[in-house]
């Protein structure tokens, strides 16, 4: 039996008049504190621990427990078999994910078994919510560890740099992923606040905000929420706009939050890398994955791909560790088989492109190659999406029928579908060229072109508020 | 200097935020828990609505939203 978990949405959202009020107030205190550095850190954390809490205050412990287990670990490797303590660290934090996240999941399938079997048994089932953002700050605490252990970041002393490197409230619940590496040398500079840095910030809010709000909140309610719920009532061909509807669907939600986090880190004076380059332009799934949740992707490629062996040890050594990593990144989406479906329909292809020795092509093999490409990640998104399998499989027996009714299908919504491609297939650096411009004017024109870019959205957007799709995981 | 200009740029945004959806604003406020400082708030929400009403100002966000509903029901199947 396949399950979904119900997502659970924070009140600070990003995009709710509670973050509006709360960002401006952490933003002067943090500025306020510029000069003071340690009081600094503690403000930021305390904002992020408020950020956090604000959904459920009791998870703070939780976040606050991985983040020490993190740094303890960073400090007994100075005197202690090393590997022993990256070992054990390794196996803490990912025994906290798995007790929250694939308990239900694993009782689950093990009652399933049994019950195939002829073996009723009553397992000790019991209601865990999913604490939000778990699999982000989970991948992060592993993060510094592992660095610590690589030499590639000092181990820390004290707790705070390392507390406030996990809990940093802009990338806590949803990423992107940003590794110890990157991030502590930031702490040991002091905080500047450039004209730069504004622009970034003001249009990645901007960028962030129209995604999610607009085009991701009207599709999923428009098109793909209604195809997905009933498939047996679609005809083939609004299956298919619904399937591309979610495709763009979750680009936008997820890539959306991305740019909002990475514009309002930049805005406390810090860089994160872009966690998204327009991903469904690759002509191979090999280029897909270094374009679509690239902190995740490089994360499971240094982390788990390499130290697996990576492609060292032969080519059915690599075909395996490729389809491993891929499965285990789709569990890490969720507990449950669609999940895993997914990543192994990923790991599976990706192994396939390395058989054929297939690189993204050019001229029309490129363009072969980006029609496959696109249409197997969207299958592959069928998976991510549907309620269960039999939801899934109804979906592609649809799509099989070839027909071609538009039901309530809107032109609006066609419009709003299209949009997304042009993201995806317009200037690789619109962002940065936007921001470039920006700073080229005065601040009060800027920021006369936020508020403006702020108006519209709101006034574009739907009514309500629906929860960013990466916050369930 | 800079984050001071930035910080008014952020209230500025917020007091703009504020005229156009006043709307938004009072039906965030009936969703407080109940107590007497958040009925005081609903009733500073719903002054400040009325004040955006009688400007104007208010009607603006929900002419756009009733034509986005509009082309929201024009269905390709109907055209």
């Amino acid at each position: 039996m396949l399950h979904h978990f119900t997502p659970v949405s924070p009140a600070l959202l990003f995009p709710t008049p509670t973050f509006a009020i709360f960002f401006p107030l952490v933003f002067a205190a943090a500025w306020a504190l510029r000069e003071r550095e340690v009081a600094r850190k503690w403000l930021l954390l305390g904002a992020s621990y408020v950020f956090y809490g604000w959904w459920d205050w009791r998870f703070c412990f939780l976040l606050l427990l991985a983040s020490l287990v993190a740094w303890a670990a960073g400090l007994a490797q100075r005197d202690g078999p090393r590997k022993g303590v990256v070992t054990v660290a390794v196996i803490a934090l990912l025994g906290i994910l798995a007790a929250f996240k694939y308990y239900g999941f694993f009782l689950q399938s093990l009652q399933d078994g049994l019950f195939a079997l002829g073996l009723q048994r009553d397992l000790p089932f019991m209601q865990i919510v999913l604490p939000v953002g778990i699999s982000f700050f989970t991948f992060q605490a592993i993060s510094y560890v592992v660095d610590v252990y690589r030499r590639e970041v000092i181990a820390r002393e004290a707790p705070l740099d390392v507390l406030l490197y996990i809990a940093l409230f802009p990338q806590l619940v949803a990423g992107p992923i940003v590794r110890a590496a990157d991030f502590l040398p930031q702490l040991e500079r002091r905080a500047e606040l450039t004209r730069a840095a504004i622009s970034v910030g003001f249009t990645l809010i901007a960028f962030g905000l129209f995604k999610k709000m607009v085009v991701a909140n009207y599709l999923a309610v428009d098109l793909v929420d209604p195809v997905f719920l009933d498939p047996q009532a679609q005809s083939s061909l609004m299956l298919l706009l619904g399937t591309y509807g979610y495709a763009m669907q979750i680009y936008c939600d997820f890539s959306g939050y991305s740019d909002i986090a990475i514009g309002t880190a930049a805005l406390l004076g810090f860089h994160f890398q872009k966690n998204f380059d327009q991903p469904y332009r690759a002509s191979s799934l090999q280029d897909f994955w270094r374009r679509w949740h690239i902190s995740l992707s490089q994360w499971l490629r240094d982390y788990l791909y390499i130290p697996l062996g990576g492609s060292r040890f032969g080519t059915w050594k690599t075909y395996s560790n490729l389809l491993t990593t891929m499965v285990l990144g789709g569990l890490w989406h969720g507990a449950a088989w669609n999940f895993l479906i997914w990543g192994a329909i990923h790991g599976a292809w990706l192994a396939t492109e390395r058989a054929l020795g297939w690189r993204g092509g050019t001229g029309a093999g490129r363009m072969l190659g980006w029609l496959v490409t696109f249409h197997l990640v969207c299958a592959a998104w069928i998976f991510f999406r549907a309620a269960d399998l039999d939801v899934a499989l109804t979906m592609f027996a649809g799509l099989a029928d070839f027909t071609v009714g538009t039901g309530e299908l809107a032109w609006f919504t066609l419009v709003v579908l299209f949009v997304p491609f042009l993201f995806q297939f317009g200037p690789r650096m619109l962002a940065e060229n936007v921001a470039a411009k920006l700073t080229a004017v005065p601040l009060w024109l800027a920021g006369g072109a936020f508020i403006t870019a702020i108006l519209v959205i709101v006034w574009l957007s739907p009514p309500g508020t629906a929860p960013f799709i990466y916050f369930q995981f | 200097m800079l984050a001071t200009r930035c910080l008014a740029i952020f209230l500025f945004g917020l007091l703009t935020l504020a005229t156009f959806q006043s709307s938004a604003i009072v039906t965030t406020t009936y969703d407080l828990p109940e107590s007497e400082m958040n009925e005081r708030v609903v009733l500073l929400a719903e002054t400040w609505h009325g004040w955006m009403q009688e400007l104007g100002l208010a009607g603006i966000t929900e002419a756009i939203s009733e034509q986005l509903e509009e082309w929201r029901e024009q269905t390709i199947a109907a055209t």
